[in-house]
């Protein structure tokens, strides 16, 4: 083993070395998102259940977050609830929904339904950069939507009216009492 | 040892025939035995009525006590990368080097790309090695993923291996008639079945990267990846192109490096005055190459993250401003430490001639500006605080270093330092030149007017865009600011080639005189192109998330989850270790028998 | 005079760092220690190669150094930079090993956003709407606001001072030993740019109700909600900006 070849190996591993430290030690640690396993989806129960893996989806799975944040790339959602009923009068609203659930339900499978001034695409207002999150990458099924619609409405203040009834989802008046029939099952 | 050598090398290829083509024409087996591995049955996902993606458990995952099953895949697949990368490369760069000694009947070029082409083919060997063992990694522990790809790929899959078939041909041929093929039309021959060579070489990256695109960005499957039947669709989805121009180019650059790496040992450990101009000159001309491949990679790259944002915004965004954020900041470090020793070589190679000390005192000036250039991108938006400072500055942001944190900023400091650099060689090429037409003052004159507008023009751009308008622009500051350094770059040459037509030589020009620290700036090129090859390769697969096709087929093993930044450079580390320590056997294996070209 | 090419090295890193480091002495805002440290390495390696890239200049740099190691003439300086280094390099060792229980850095708002609703005080309160009740009276009749003040005056000093202190200034007593540091109330970057129900928002739900962004548990503020009616809440917000001078800012009447 020679001396030269001895050097330019130390060299070489130090290099090596440095970018290995630098990004293990001074990189902040972002441990990214854990997928959602199906299994969870499939135990939720009660209100305060479907909210928090509403939360889940809104945050991971779904990548609402991910533009719907205080950046600004997407409109904010805290208040989605109250702002839907005045959307849903505006004129260049060009969708079916009646209430404020059933407006949440269509812009996710489809935003271009009415897209907030500001917020089209480049170019045109009158298209929305968003996917559709109930297909493609995002693929919410329409279970999911309904976790994210629950904890949109918590997030918003009001009454937490969308729950699980037996075999599918129902948007009536169910109520946050309805908590210990759900913990049952 | 090189008569075995294509024999042991046709060996490791039929296995890999073998193997591949019983898989592809028996997936079953495969099925059959990923529920028999585990115990479980796995009808659900292995049955479906369709030719849809299946929807694996993680049962369908055969385990492994031994080891790490995304480990071992993850790293046989850098292994196979970077010497598909490097056998890719070298052929490419032996052929140019062979057309300008043709061109320009110098004989030097020639000896060196006949000295590369032999000592790199025992890479052929390790490339088709560790392809088998990536191969076999995957059917052991993704046994349903490689079967769903296959049904779709099958007949890209023959096609592999006709253009594998090729290009070993063209490679023996290439080699063997090296010597033979020596003068006149031969040797236009001996050209040709180089390039042909090359031709068979890209073609089997182009087919392998249509596999590794469509995983990120499926297209001719439906939505739940029921394969419609037009295997182009599949072949041509969005990122397939960008991605064939981002490693084409990536791979001459690589290339570029290895050989100066090796010029670099064989610098060091030359001997005589003549062995060690050679060495001198071969490394001074691979790095050449090298760098001029690098400056146009960041455009290739634009064009691969535009698409990943046009084919899913989520996608994009995960790739720029989430988890991956920071991996921009440790590229930013790596990219300007690989400008800095590539500057910090031409300063040396000031040295080689007597007119070099003219233009030594500018050395510092340049510096100042690259590192400024540096400063500012690796400057982070979101910075690492400590309580005492977050409560002083409060908040996340810095009022004064906020806005270097901003792409504008950093595209106007790359430019910078792309055009300190060409100054650094510009004043390298000048250093033994004394200009004798009589206009050459004003023709300076009038390249530093050029060079000194460019650099307004970048820095005023950059501002104004980027901080006095509409969000919407800020990016688009990007091209015009490209298109200035370029334009500048092309207008300093061509005035450059006219003032100094007919030149005289201040003095005679010494390859060999150069200290022995400037060839570790080579070799830090080398090892950190190796690395950030590694760690980009694994964001570009890591953006994929949980998914083995990306919104297809979802990755359901204990492993599905996206490694952090720290967990995947020290893979990378190792990884760089291992194919390090083989490229030095290789060039052991050929320096033992020494030089042979003469004979 | 000519400076020594090792004497201009160090000038150059020293000048360097004195320059990153002015910001924080002269202007308050500090520039963090994390990119200090990345900036030095590169303007160290940075200032290395330039003097590096000739031979002479090489041989220039290291000469003192070599001769501090080599020539017996030296050996005096030899022995007393032996000594003396290693000392400094214990002592700077020590010092960054003894930061003692210093909290990791972490990504936190200081004003993060508020919920658009509560509960509070055993009913719904829309944040959007929320005024305070009391400030009415700041132009009608003046004397009761300003007892309104008073009793805000009464109620901080019987609660809030031990940490806000008694200025306003975020020094009460516990103020040192609280990280983050209670928020001063002076000054046109707190209270100056925050609504008033934000500010009702913050006594009532404290720490405690900090959404995730604002730091895991980190702020001390206690929740007061359980402490202080509804209606001493609103006094002593009264009181926070009649004491300070500050106004507080208006909602933007753009119907959201």
């Amino acid at each position: 083993m020679n001396k030269r070849f001895l050097k330019v190996t130390i060299f070489s591993i130090a290099v090596i070395g440095a970018y290995t430290l630098f990004s293990s030690l001074y990189v902040p640690l972002i441990v990214p998102e854990e997928p959602l396993s199906v299994e969870a989806v499939d135990t939720a129960s009660g209100v305060e259940g479907f909210i928090s893996l509403g939360e889940k989806i809104f945050k991971g799975k779904g990548a609402c977050a991910l533009c719907h944040n205080s950046v600004g790339r997407a409109p904010l959602l805290e208040n989605i609830v109250d702002v839907s009923v005045t959307r849903i009068a505006a004129p260049d609203y060009h969708g079916s929904a009646k209430t404020s659930v059933e407006y949440i339900r269509e812009s996710l499978a489809s935003p271009s339904a009415y897209v907030v001034p500001g917020y089209g695409v480049a170019g045109d207002e009158k298209t929305s950069p968003m996917p559709d999150v109930t297909a493609g990458a995002i693929g919410l099924s329409r279970l999911e939507v309904d976790y994210v619609i629950a904890y949109l409405q918590r997030l918003s203040g009001v009454d937490v009216t969308v729950t699980r009834e037996a075999g599918g989802i129902d948007v009536s008046g169910a109520v946050e009492t309805t908590t210990s029939a759900e913990g049952a099952r | 040892m090189r008569k075995r050598l294509p024999g042991l090398f046709g060996a490791v290829f039929l296995i890999l025939v073998v193997l591949v083509f019983s898989q592809t024409y028996a997936p079953s087996a495969f099925a059959d035995y990923g529920s028999r591995a585990t115990g479980v049955s796995t009808q659900a996902s292995a049955v479906e009525a369709d030719n849809a993606a299946p929807r694996l458990t993680k049962d369908d995952y055969p385990a492994s006590s031994i080891v790490r099953p995304r480990v071992a895949v993850w790293l046989a697949a850098q292994m196979h990368l970077w010497f598909a990368a490097f056998v890719l490369a070298v052929p490419i760069f032996v052929v140019v080097i062979e057309a300008i000694g043709i061109y320009r009947k110098d004989e030097r070029y020639d000896r060196m790309a006949y000295e590369f082409i032999r000592v790199s083919m025992t890479a052929y060997t390790l490339t088709a090695a560790t392809g088998v063992i990536f191969a076999v990694a995957l059917f052991a522990f993704y046994p349903h993923l490689m079967k769903y790809l296959l049904s779709i790929f099958k007949p890209t899959v023959a096609l592999y291996f006709i253009f594998l078939v090729l290009e070993n041909a063209a490679l023996i041929l290439y080699f063997r008639l090296w010597k033979r093929l020596r003068t006149g039309a031969g040797k236009i021959v001996h050209l040709c079945i180089g390039i042909a060579l090359n031709l068979a070489g890209t073609a089997i990256m182009f087919v392998a990267n249509a596999w590794v695109t469509f995983m990120m960005s499926p297209a001719g499957v439906d939505l739940k990846g029921a394969f419609q039947g037009d295997v182009w669709a599949a072949v041509h989805n969005n990122l397939w192109n960008p991605m064939n121009l981002h490693r084409f180019v990536a791979n001459i650059a690589y290339g570029g490096s290895i050989v100066g790496a090796y010029a670099a040992y064989r610098f060091l450990s030359s001997t005589t005055e003549e062995e060690k101009a050679h060495y001198d000159w071969m490394g001074y001309t691979a790095n050449l190459v090298s760098i001029g491949a690098l400056l146009p990679l960041p455009f290739a790259g634009y064009w691969l993250t535009a698409e990943i944002y046009a084919y899913s915004q989520q996608m994009g965004i995960t790739l720029m401003g989430g988890v991956f954020a920071w991996l921009f900041i440790i590229q930013a470090v790596i990219i300007g430490a690989l400008f800095l020793a590539a500057n910090y070589y031409l300063w040396c190679g000031l040295s080689r001639s007597e007119g070099g000390k003219r233009y030594t005192p500018y050395i510092k000036y340049i510096a100042f500006m690259v590192a400024v250039s540096f400063i500012v991108w690796f400057t982070p938006h979101t910075l690492i605080l400590k309580p005492w400072e977050a409560s002083a500055l409060g908040g996340q942001y810095h009022p004064y270093l906020g806005s270097l944190g901003l792409m504008p900023a950093k595209n106007t400091a790359v430019n910078i330092m792309l055009l300190f650099t060409f100054l650094s060689f510009l004043f390298y090429r000048r250093a033994n030149r004394v200009a004798v037409v009589s206009w050459a003052p004003y023709g300076k004159a009038a390249q530093t007017a050029i060079f000194a507008s460019a650099i307004v023009n970048i820095v005023f751009l950059g501002v104004y865009y980027g901080y006095f308008t509409n969000t919407v622009y800020k990016v688009a500051s990007s091209v015009p600011q490209v298109a200035t350094t370029l334009v500048a770059v092309i207008a300093c040459l061509t005035i450059e080639a006219f003032i100094y037509k007919g030149a005289k030589e201040a003095g005679p020009y010494r390859w060999g005189r150069m200290p022995e620290r400037s060839q570790y700036a080579i070799f830090l090129i080398t090892v950190s192109f190796t690395w950030l090859m590694g760690l980009m390769g694994y964001v570009r697969a890591a953006i994929r998330q949980h998914w083995h096709v990306f919104s297809v087929m979802r990755d359901a093993s204990p492993d599905a989850f996206t490694p952090t930044i720290g967990y995947a450079a020290n893979v990378v580390s190792i990884g760089t270790i291992i194919f390090m320590a083989l490229v030095v056997f290789i060039f052991w294996l050929s320096g033992r028998k020494g030089a042979d070209y003469g004979e | 005079m000519r400076i020594a090419k090792l004497a201009q090295f160090i000038i150059v890193v020293a000048v360097v760092y004195a320059l990153l480091k002015a910001p924080g002495v002269f202007l308050g805002k500090p520039i963090p220690e994390s990119l200090i440290f990345m900036y030095m390495v590169l303007v160290v390696a940075t200032v290395l190669l330039v003097m590096t890239s000739t031979d002479e200049s090489a041989e220039e740099l290291f000469r003192p150094i070599r001769a501090l190691v080599e020539d017996p003439k030296k050996a005096f300086a030899r022995k007393i930079v032996f000594v003396i280094a290693p000392i400094v390099a214990g002592y700077i060792a020590y010092g960054l090993s003894s930061k003692g229980m210093e909290p990791p850095a972490e990504l936190r708002s200081i004003h993060p956003a508020p919920p658009s609703k509560m509960t509070a005080y055993g009913k719904r309160i829309d944040m959007d709407t929320l005024e305070n009740p009391l400030r009415a009276t700041e132009t009608g009749e003046k004397e009761v606001f300003n007892a309104y003040v008073a009793d805000g005056a009464g109620i901080y000093f019987k609660n809030c001072v031990f940490c806000h202190g008694g200025k306003l200034d975020g020094r009460g007593h516990y103020a040192r030993a609280l990280t983050p540091k209670p928020l001063p109330f002076k000054g046109r970057d707190t209270i100056a740019q925050l609504s008033e129900s934000y500010v009702f928002w913050r006594v009532v739900k404290g720490g405690p109700g900090l959404p995730s962004e604002g730091g895991p548990a980190d702020s001390s503020m206690p929740a007061w909600e359980d402490k202080l009616t509804e209606e001493e809440v609103w006094k002593v917000v009264l009181f926070l900006y009649d004491f300070t001078g500050n106004r507080p800012r208006e909602r933007a009447r753009e119907g959201k």
